[in-house]
């Protein structure tokens, strides 16, 4: 009878209305606004994340987010890695249920089934089967339902999504379109983020790479300005061009024109900053066939360059120290044969008596090959060069005595300007004379060349500034400006071969810097060029 | 506690030139008009088509409604509904053409098939905009919540309920009327009748409703007649259009009984003037629900014309039974079951469908399987 009425009821209509276009507008317009609410929160998650956020940090703003519209309590994110399905994340964290690093057995895991069906596995715990990992693990949460999304990104399945919520919602209420989509753009950037990983380390390894290099490296764009260097050639940079403005790398080959050569490959031979420097560039290659800019490579070759000049030199000061051992050795038995003998008939001879004085000339004379022939024992002596506090005249006027009758014979005048009580030097007296040598040959030789018709060479030695200097001038013309960079270059000369083998002042600054000294031409003009060398005066006292 | 619900409703000689702009002022952009190949050939159609121009309102044609609504028609229509791109419906015509344009307006913004929508307030979406016009004096279609359609599979009328279902705007001219047969005046004037005795004697009557339906047993009582009689009584043929809508209006909202409980089964297996049904059907089941409530009888024998003074409640119910068998035969309704073409073996089946009708629940007597093949029987 009840249900008779409540039949008469529901026919005449007491219970229902006449549909309305407003009320269904209304429909409309509320399911519009949901599906612009999870548009937008869509877009606001792809807006938020960023290449190098955190995946927990992602998973926080995606709980968060849905948790505007369902009851989510639990997100978590599980990759495959090589077939093994990992829990990676879980927001918030519950360790002690189901801790990070958990891996799902196939067929056991309904997270497996997400990745196997490829579309949302939605579930309510109670139904799931009992032999499913996770069911142990979300009922110890209370969680009541469960959502697995599979994460593809370019067709590899990167791992499984799961929300999880503690109140029963239906998969209508939960429009797993929706969070599939939402699932997606999180495969997305979680490849996204490999990706950039990927990238970030091979970056951080090519620039370590970049900067370990002790050669200097520098990248410039098209144009030739300087983008990028590594420590080494900044340094160099920072000397040559100290202002911050964008350099060109011209203004460091300035006398090289490169601007020409920027598309091709360089490979030469270049004076940097008075280094000697090998130079090789490359274009940086660009999508499109096109060049992105230009990679220079600089080695500094000077060290090795004047290593290499010692090594020679000192290969040839030691045959030379040999022979002129040997020579010194077979004059010094007819030299004791002609002093000796000549001492004898002077003491048999009476003073007033012209062989007496015929007698003394050739006694002296004995006795002067006898200096020199010691001089040049001492000089060629190869013994283990020591560091001793040594007098900056005696080495010059040693270096004198050897050359001295060479220089006046080629009608030059020597005029020697010695400062009284100089303080010495620590250094080798040896090396000291070969700089002088050196740098008396070279005057005699470009005097010899000369026309000038009174030839001068002057030797003067100073103390000034705490630092002892000599300087050698001559009045041959001077040193064409275009080689004054170049002649303190290893195997540069200007001398025949037989002459000279253009390792004198390249050697003779080797010696210098070692003594913590300095070579320089300090003039040079029409009239002739001053050579000094420099050395610290010894500051302590010394006792022989 | 009841409800009373009705659509707008225009009333009036030449009220048919105010469906197109009814429907234009529903919004719609292009109307669907639905109607049957029996007015396309009367010139309704064009007419109506006429008034649509007349606005400049585009429309397209769907005029395959039968005898019967079926449900293929109703598919048809909807097809042609869509592929036209309209957003309107305008039914014209007797109750199978307006059945067919509210199953097409249930489809076109609910979708699915018609059986889907089979019983009481299953339709989720409102309808297109929905303009009446009838043409039968009869059904009551262009006021009511039923939808009446024939499920060609099972056979069946499916009795569709929804307060959806009411038009938002009924048109009834009485001009309409002059083109119908002298049968077909009969048979859609008995169905007034049946409409209006059924919702009076229905237990969800409610005074407003019962205002109605008395009204319209007296209209029916002192016009059918006349208006059988002569095309030319337009008088005859207003009163009956007035009884047509106040009947529907009754039944709209009371339901029905029996009567129609039985006609729709039996109109789902044959092809048959669903007025005629109900007129032999009306006067059996009047006796039979005579004892559940003698007083309304007595007010329908009252409403015929009968003097109820020093008459018991029964004697009036008696007569009004027996008033309503010679209205049918004087307009040359049909008389009996065997003479309309029913078979005896489908009784039974017929029984069991009646039974189901959402009709019977409103029937004043409680009825069983058994009650309805006595009456079949008895209208044989």
């Amino acid at each position: 009878m009840q249900n008779k009425q409540a039949l008469i009821d529901s026919l005449t209509g007491v219970n229902s209305s006449k549909n309305n276009y407003y009320s269904e507008l209304k429909q409309t317009v509320s399911a519009l606004e949901n599906k612009n609410t999870k548009l937008s929160m869509i877009n606001n998650v792809t807006k938020g994340f960023h290449v190098a956020m955190p995946m927990e940090e992602m998973l926080e703003m995606v709980l968060q987010s849905l948790d505007q519209l369902y009851p989510v309590a639990r997100i978590s994110l599980s990759l495959l890695y090589d077939d093994s399905l990992q829990l990676t994340q879980v927001y918030p964290p519950d360790t002690e249920v189901f801790p990070v690093g958990t891996t799902f057995t196939k067929g056991a895991s309904v997270y497996w089934e997400a990745v196997h069906a490829r579309t949302p596995v939605h579930m309510l715990v109670a139904d799931m089967p009992s032999k499913y990992a996770e069911k142990r693990a979300f009922e110890a949460l209370d969680l009541i339902f469960t959502v697995s999304l599979p994460l593809y990104s370019r067709g590899t399945t990167l791992g499984v999504l799961n929300i999880a919520g503690k109140e029963a919602v239906e998969s209508e209420t939960l429009d797993l379109p929706f969070l599939q989509q939402l699932a997606d753009q999180l495969a997305v950037h979680i490849e996204n983020s490999r990706l950039y990983t990927q990238v970030l380390k091979g970056k951080q390894e090519w620039e370590a790479s970049f900067s370990a290099v002790q050669d200097m490296l520098i990248i410039t764009d098209q144009e030739g300005f300087v983008t990028r260097t590594n420590p080494a050639a900044a340094d160099m940079l920072l000397q040559s061009v100290p202002d911050k403005k964008p350099v060109h790398i011209t203004q460091l080959f300035s006398h090289v024109r490169v601007e020409t050569r920027l598309a091709q490959r360089l490979d030469e031979r270049l004076t940097i900053q008075e280094r000697v420097c090998d130079v090789s560039s490359a274009p940086v290659p660009h999508a499109e066939n096109g060049v992105s800019g230009i990679v220079f490579s600089i080695k500094d070759r000077t060290e090795q360059l004047q290593l290499e000049a010692q090594l020679i030199q000192s290969g040839k000061m030691a045959a030379m120290g040999e022979m002129a051992a040997g020579v010194a050795h077979e004059l010094n038995s007819p030299l004791t044969a002609v002093i000796g003998n000549s001492q004898l008939l002077l003491r048999d001879t009476q003073t007033e008596s012209p062989e007496h004085q015929l007698l003394t000339d050739i006694k002296n004379c004995g006795d002067r090959c006898r200096n020199i022939v010691r001089n040049l024992l001492t000089f060629a002596r190869q013994d283990e060069y020591t560091m001793t506090s040594t007098s900056l005249n005696h080495a010059v006027q040693q270096a004198l005595s050897l050359l001295y009758y060479q220089i006046e014979r080629s009608q030059i005048h020597i005029e020697t300007d010695f400062a009284p009580s100089l303080p010495d030097f620590h250094g080798n007296s040896q090396e000291i004379e070969q700089i002088i040598i050196n740098l008396l040959m070279n005057a005699r030789d470009a005097l010899e060349e000369s026309t000038v018709s009174e030839k001068r060479l002057t030797l003067r030695t100073f103390e000034k500034n705490d630092e002892l200097h000599v300087t050698v001038t001559d009045n041959a013309g001077g040193i064409p400006p275009d080689r004054i960079e170049s002649i303190f270059f290893p195997f540069f000369t200007t001398k025949e071969v037989s002459k000279g083998t253009g390792l004198g002042l390249s050697v003779s600054l080797g010696i210098a810097k070692e003594h913590g000294g300095t070579l320089r031409v300090v003039q040079s003009s029409a009239e002739g060029s001053t050579f000094q060398l420099t050395l610290p005066a010894e500051r302590e006292e010394h006792h022989d | 506690m009841y409800k009373y619900m009705t659509p707008e409703i225009i009333f009036g000689n030449g009220a048919l030139e105010k469906s197109g702009e009814s429907c234009l002022r529903l919004g719609a952009k292009r109307v669907l008009i639905v109607s049957d190949p029996g007015l396309q050939e009367s010139g309704w159609t064009n007419k109506i088509e006429q008034c649509c121009e007349d606005i400049d309102l585009p429309y397209s044609r769907f005029y395959g409604a039968g005898i019967n609504p079926r449900d293929v028609e109703v598919e048809q229509g909807v097809d042609a509904y869509k592929q036209a791109g309209c957003d309107a419906v305008l039914g014209l015509g007797g109750g199978s053409a307006l059945d067919v344009a509210k199953g097409i307006s249930i489809l076109a913004t609910n979708g699915g098939r018609i059986a889907d929508y089979e019983g009481v307030d299953l339709i989720a979406k409102p309808l297109p905009p929905l303009v009446m016009v009838t043409t039968t004096a009869g059904s009551g279609s262009e006021v009511s919540q039923f939808s009446i359609i024939i499920d060609s599979k099972r056979r069946k009328k499916m009795t569709i309920v929804s307060k959806s279902l009411i038009p938002d705007i009924a048109i009834i001219d009485p001009v309409l009327l002059s083109t119908k047969s002298s049968s077909l005046t009969a048979s859609t004037g008995m169905d007034v009748l049946s409409h209006a005795i059924e919702s009076f004697v229905s237990l969800a009557a409610t005074p407003l409703t019962d205002v109605q339906a008395l009204h319209a047993i007296k209209l029916v009582s002192y016009y059918l007649r006349p208006s059988v009689a002569a095309k030319s009584n337009v008088y005859a043929k207003e009163q009956m259009a007035m009884a047509s809508l106040q009947a529907g209006l009754a039944f709209s909202n009371a339901i029905l009984g029996a009567v129609h409980a039985i006609s729709h089964a039996i109109g789902g297996r044959l092809s048959l003037a669903h007025g005629d049904i109900n007129s032999i059907l009306l006067p059996h089941v009047m006796n039979f629900n005579r004892i559940a409530a003698p007083e309304r009888f007595k007010q329908i024998a009252e409403q015929m014309g009968i003097t109820t003074a020093h008459r018991t409640a029964d004697e009036c119910a008696l007569l009004a039974v027996e008033l309503v068998t010679k209205l049918g035969a004087d307009v040359r309704a049909p008389q009996r079951l065997a003479d309309i073409g029913v078979e005896r073996e489908d009784f039974s089946v017929i029984a069991d469908m009646a039974m189901e009708d959402a009709c019977m629940v409103t029937n004043p007597r409680d009825i069983t399987k058994q009650d309805v093949l006595d009456i079949l029987h008895e209208a044989y």
